[in-house]
């Protein structure tokens, strides 16, 4: 960590990098100044909070439908997990197949549906990819994300949802004012680890998209990669991992805000 | 059936085909991956997608040993994830009692310092120890990776047992005490069974995030021998020349230990993963 911030203000080869010499704020200058730094904050903050919002949505409503059902519960359940277990490398796999322009499912479905006859280069298409870059991702995301609300779902009483259907509540006033209100808690804790694994995030994005195409799913740990191992600059690259920090210590600052809130709020 | 169940039902149904697209969803993309495997190339490339293989043979799994190092990829994956299990159980589970049970200072702000270990992204540290590892000679090293992944699955551990040691009642352990129990036979005989639970839970975890662990293996592993099937497989798409069914069958093969595992402890997961991360 220390030694992460000693190198930012050096220039460091990944060959040698014993020999380092120092250049001060020259690095933080060269990214904030670079053209590139914006557009790579951009994406990962889009990809952030798009792919949170997208697993949250998924798997609340997995989770409530979960929680409702009592057939085949147990296949359900094990269904959902699935995709959780799966390392994230075969899965990268799987999808790369799965949205083959050529010969990949999706594309003969839309075909077949009549909805699409071209070849949709998912990945290699600039407008295609973060689309195809987040469905994968909250693919991967959404079934943790549904079995923590669902266990969270389990521990409010019944007897609340009781008595506001007799008070004459809709399903939907339920939902938004009795269920909400009390899971609230583990949907924060559930919003900030997944917006931290969605900064942190590397192995898929990589394989799928290697940040392309020009640059749509550069994030700024791809960017951080690229720039150590591929152009070899050790300390470009702490740089820019001083600024994903400075962004998650931020993030975390704000979650401990809005959780204090929170806490006042019920008290 | 009387009208009132017939009404129940339709409404029901909505639901119903919910629950099965969102199963389909998430099962979609692994049985497609088995699919792959099992068909030949040409039936890959066909103008329609064939849903089911025509013949089960051996498909991909016939050439994986020899096309790919997969048995040696393997056996890496086995041994970082149950080396990075083992050490990092076995350091967490006192730092844990320490932290639960101890009063001294610091506490705050060591819980405070783990909780941010758990916010830093990984790849800021992957230079700074890459750095350091050369210095070491832990590059190109197993080794190298399982004290990498037994550093960054610790703090979540440490959580998690933490977490559970606090519900155990000190009381217990002062009358074992007084019974005449060591230090050590009360942690064996007395802590440990009460929380394994706890313990098994971030024993997966640890055992999963060894298993999918790619960003250090990618960056610290050279040789193509030494890489866990994260990386091989990965760079196996890289070069291209592979058939696609062979890679499938590689991929399902490191699929298949994870999703077993988790089948058979998944209650248990799931309860200890719901409570350490709500205390988390």
């Amino acid at each position: 960590m220390l030694r992460g911030l000693q190198l930012s203000f050096t220039d460091t080869d990944v060959l040698n990098p014993s020999v380092s010499t120092f250049v001060g704020f020259d690095n933080y200058k060269k990214l904030f100044d670079s053209s590139s730094f914006l557009p790579a904050l951009m994406v990962t903050l889009i990809y952030a909070s798009l792919s949170v919002i997208g697993a949250l949505v998924v798997g609340m409503t997995t989770a409530l439908i979960m929680n409702r059902t009592k057939s085949a519960k147990f296949l359900v359940r094990t269904f959902v997990t699935l995709p959780w277990a799966a390392p994230p490398v075969a899965v990268a796999l799987i999808f790369i197949w799965i949205f083959n322009p050529q010969h990949g499912i999706v594309n003969h479905a839309l075909g077949a549906l009549g909805m699409n006859n071209q070849e949709l280069q998912w990945f290699s298409n600039p407008s295609l990819a973060m689309p195809a870059l987040l469905i994968v991702t909250i693919w991967m995301t959404f079934p943790l994300t549904s079995l923590i609300l669902l266990s969270a779902l389990q521990s409010v009483p019944k007897e609340l949802n009781e008595s506001a259907m007799i008070d004459g509540a809709s399903t939907i006033k339920i939902f938004r004012y009795v269920t909400i209100p009390m899971i609230r808690p583990t949907i924060y804790v559930m919003t900030l680890l997944l917006s931290i694994w969605a900064l942190r995030r590397f192995d898929i994005i990589w394989i799928l998209t290697e940040g392309g195409p020009a640059d749509r799913t550069t994030t700024l740990v791809v960017k951080l990669y690229r720039e150590s191992f591929a152009y070899g600059r050790l300390g470009y690259g702490a740089t820019i991992g001083m600024v994903g920090f400075v962004l998650s210590v931020f993030l975390t600052l704000i979650y401990y805000k809005a959780s204090k809130k929170a806490e006042a709020g019920m008290q | 059936m009387s009208i009132y169940k017939l009404i129940k039902l339709l409404r029901e149904l909505p639901i119903q085909l919910l629950v099965f697209l969102i199963s389909f969803i998430s099962i979609f993309p692994i049985y497609w991956m088995f699919n792959t495997a099992f068909l030949t190339t040409s039936e890959m490339f066909l103008d329609s997608p064939k849903l089911w293989p025509t013949q089960f043979t051996k498909g991909g799994f016939a050439n994986v040993f020899s096309e790919l190092h997969i048995g040696l990829w393997i056996k890496n994956t086995f041994i970082i994830a149950f080396g990075s299990t083992l050490l990092s159980l076995m350091l967490a589970i006192f730092a844990a009692y320490g932290l639960s049970r101890r009063k001294f200072r610091a506490k705050g702000f060591l819980g405070l310092i783990l909780f941010t270990t758990q916010m830093l992204p990984e790849a800021l540290l992957v230079v700074p120890l890459y750095a350091l590892f050369i210095n070491l000679s832990l590059i190109n090293n197993l080794t190298g990776l399982v004290v990498v992944n037994t550093a960054f699955v610790m703090p979540v551990v440490i959580w998690i047992l933490k977490g559970a040691i606090d519900t155990v009642p000190y009381e217990l352990e002062q009358a074992a005490l007084i019974d005449g129990c060591s230090v050590f036979q009360i942690q064996r005989l007395i802590l440990w069974p009460l929380i394994a639970p706890s313990i098994v839970a971030s024993a997966v975890l640890a055992f999963f995030h060894g298993w999918n662990e790619y960003l250090f293996a990618t960056t610290f592993i050279i040789d193509s021998e030494k890489r866990p099937a994260s990386t091989g497989l990965a760079t196996v798409l890289g070069e291209l020349a592979t058939p696609l069914d062979i890679v499938m069958a590689g991929a399902i093969i490191y699929t298949i230990p994870p999703i077993i595992f988790f089948m058979l402890i998944q209650k248990r997961i799931v309860s200890g993963l719901a409570s350490g991360a709500v205390k988390g």
